[in-house]
């Protein structure tokens, strides 16, 4: 993403979720801003569970009102 | 006539005793450093029992070198200023029951938990609550140096608003711990294990602050824990650092994070709309396993 990015989320910023066997991955590099009313990470339910993961480097993940 | 009036004395001074029995006194460290089990350290030239208040004076430096030391209260520092030193050599306790304090603005008291199994422990079968204020520091030196709370399931610690808790340690035991001031990992595994309850207050409470460090919600809490202060990994933290949850936690805090871990293995909510507690991560990784969910308001 562009650093002078941002972008805006009127609502939920999910990573993972009822994802059947997959997991969620999440990755912000280079820049800007995901601004979110909610934050959600959720790992799989699935049999073949796995973790879900949101990584930022050189960005940024806020919430807001 | 004169023998009534002598018994009467008498059972006014036994009525008194027993009604405010001694509780000990008030003992102060005079050795610029020196051993807690050496007489000649204290003033009253004995070593202090489980009902003396002991005074550590700046800049002294008073090391506890064995397992049984005992005392009602502590007093590390005699002014806000300067703070002098107490240091639990490893594998040794002091063990006290009432409430105490660690002074020293300009210079921070330390009540130093040095090695493995060096611990300061608060017992009390009456329960209640113990606080240890003041703005000072308690410095662990171990992971497996110990805070033991074994107040009764009902009793509590309390660390007041400017107290910390930091380094590496375990805060353990079947009472509960309420942090009022900062709890710090940096220099290793902070963990918090207590059985009975963890409470805070908002603000800034919680950190992860040092390289390779991990802040520790350990299975031994209780199942459920709700609290309302900040968490954070940020100044020292590198990507080596993490905050580890095994419990299930809310808090009305919020998580601020510049990199590291963290590792969510229970459901964690954070977060406060109205309060304005926003979370903000500029770095790092929210690591979620299998059928838990992370959740930030």
């Amino acid at each position: 993403m562009a650093s002078t990015k941002k972008v805006t989320v009127n609502g939920v910023f999910q990573v993972g979720k009822d994802l059947d066997d997959f997991f969620g991955s999440g990755k912000l590099t280079g820049g800007g801003t995901i601004e979110a009313k909610k934050v959600i990470v959720e790992g799989d339910f699935s049999e073949e569970s796995s973790a879900s993961v949101l990584e930022v480097s050189g960005a940024a993940v806020k919430t807001k009102s | 006539m004169k023998t009534d009036r002598t018994i009467l004395i008498f059972a006014a001074v036994v009525v008194a005793f027993v009604a405010h029995p001694a509780v000990g006194d008030e003992i102060t460290f005079t050795c610029d450093q020196g051993f807690w089990s050496n007489e000649l350290c204290w003033d009253l030239e004995r070593t202090p029992t489980s009902g003396d208040d002991v005074v550590i004076p700046y800049p002294y430096v008073c090391r506890v070198d064995y397992s049984a030391a005992e005392c009602r209260s502590f007093k590390v520092g005699t002014t806000n200023d300067y703070g002098p030193k107490l240091i639990i050599e490893t594998g040794n306790t002091l063990t006290f029951t009432q409430d105490s304090a660690i002074l020293g603005q300009l210079i921070r008291g330390q009540v130093v938990l040095e090695g493995s199994g060096s611990t300061l422990k608060t017992l009390s079968n009456a329960g209640g609550t113990v606080t240890i204020s003041g703005e000072g520091e308690i410095k662990g030196g171990h992971n497996a140096a110990k805070i033991v709370i074994d107040r009764t399931t009902t009793g509590q610690l309390t660390i007041t608003s400017a107290l910390t808790i930091r380094g590496a340690l375990t805060i353990q035991g079947v009472s509960k711990f309420r942090n009022e001031g900062q709890v710090i990992a940096d220099a290793g595994t902070v963990t918090l294990a207590v059985q009975s309850a963890l409470s805070d207050t908002a603000g800034d409470r919680w950190f992860v602050r040092g390289a390779g460090s991990l802040l520790l919600f350990d299975e031994a809490l209780p199942a459920l824990i709700s609290l309302a202060g900040n968490f954070r990994i940020d100044d020292g933290a590198t990507s080596t650092s993490e905050m580890e949850f095994n419990r299930t936690l809310s808090t009305t805090g919020r998580l601020k994070m510049e990199t590291g871990v963290v590792d969510v293995n229970e459901n964690v909510t954070m977060g406060d709309d109205a309060a304005g507690n926003f979370m903000d991560m500029t770095g790092g990784k929210i690591d979620v396993a299998a059928g838990k969910k992370f959740e930030h308001k």
